[in-house]
């Protein structure tokens, strides 16, 4: 009979799977996804448009938070340190804008003019906390490369949004 | 058993001198004028935009130089010509370009570009650019470089 021939099956089966499996191995199991899917988040992962690539070793001084902090010499706009990123990583949910401005600033700890990108972060409204705007060495729109009057946005794949302006150090003038 | 003393000394040594900061070395001069003129578009490798219309020059910017009509076209391009950097930089910079980014399209004649041969090139501005640049772009994939 049918009924009989499936029943053979499995229990064959079924037996098979007791003699080959401990009845803790499902706790072990489930244990280690557990654990595996908490640590997952950890790993050391490529996050394109969130950082960006900064050198160690940077004498500092100041409050990056703060609109006087010596790497916001020529910006304008808000600091993202203040909209839940930091001064070289956007807020989550904003990308950074690739296509930028870049300048210098004179680090008052060892007297060097460091490389500064001003990269927006973009795809949000405006942060509209810390507005810093201190303009040295910005040039007039029709100098467009250094000038901080422009929404670089409009060049990021986010579009027009601005949400708040990065300082990222990319390199150091030979004194 | 301890280690060997000197194994560990040549261990510190080597993490010390892989820890040292890239930063107490200054950024090289012409890089340096790489980055404060050209690098806000085309970006540290010189992969440019194609999203916002940003010209690759990694991989790219030597087949210009197969062309006729290319190699003026680099120095009289607004990005040059109107640039910041006087005729010496500006020479400096392009001939490191065509180098760090575009060394395997070079041509094998390639001479690199003189202070008096920029000098005289940029001076004369080119109009239609993007008329100009597709033209170009044209002779090049006719070349298949």
């Amino acid at each position: 009979m049918l009924n009989n021939w499936l029943d053979k099956i499995a229990e064959k089966a079924t037996r098979k799977q007791a003699r080959h499996t401990s009845r803790r191995s499902f706790i072990r199991t489930f244990g280690i996804a557990l654990i595996g899917v908490s640590v997952y988040p950890l790993l050391p992962v490529f996050r394109d448009n969130a950082f960006a690539q900064e050198p160690g070793n940077i004498p500092e001084s100041g409050d990056p938070n703060d609109c006087n902090y010596w790497r916001h010499c020529a910006i304008d706009g808000f600091m993202c340190g203040c909209c839940g990123g930091t001064v070289s990583s956007c807020p989550p949910g904003t990308v950074v804008s690739d296509i930028t401005w870049i300048g210098t600033c004179r680090n008052p700890k060892d007297g060097k003019d460091y490389v500064i990108s001003y990269n927006d972060c973009c795809g949000k409204s405006a942060c509209g906390n810390c507005l810093c705007q201190r303009d040295e060495g910005d040039t007039p729109v029709y100098r467009p490369q250094n000038t901080n009057n422009l929404n670089w946005c409009s060049g990021s794949q986010a579009d027009v949004p601005y949400h708040c302006s990065l300082s990222v150090v990319i390199g150091v003038k030979e004194s | 058993m301890m280690r060997s003393p000197r194994l560990s000394i040549i261990g510190v040594i080597i993490s010390v001198v892989s820890l040292l900061p890239v930063m107490t070395q200054a950024t090289e001069p012409i890089q340096f004028d790489y980055m404060m003129h050209c690098q806000g578009c085309h970006l540290p490798e010189g992969q440019g935009f194609p999203l916002r219309d940003v010209p690759r020059i990694k991989n790219h910017l030597g087949k210009f130089l197969h062309v006729e009509g290319g190699r003026e076209f680099l120095i009289q391009v607004p990005g040059s010509a109107q640039s910041d950097l006087n005729d010496s930089r500006l020479t400096a910079v392009i001939n490191w370009m065509l180098i760090t980014f575009s060394q395997t399209e070079l041509p094998d004649n390639f001479q690199p570009y003189t202070v008096t041969e920029v000098s005289r090139l940029r001076r004369s501005p080119l109009v239609e650019v993007k008329s100009t640049r597709a033209l170009l772009i044209k002779k090049i994939e006719k070349l298949k470089l």
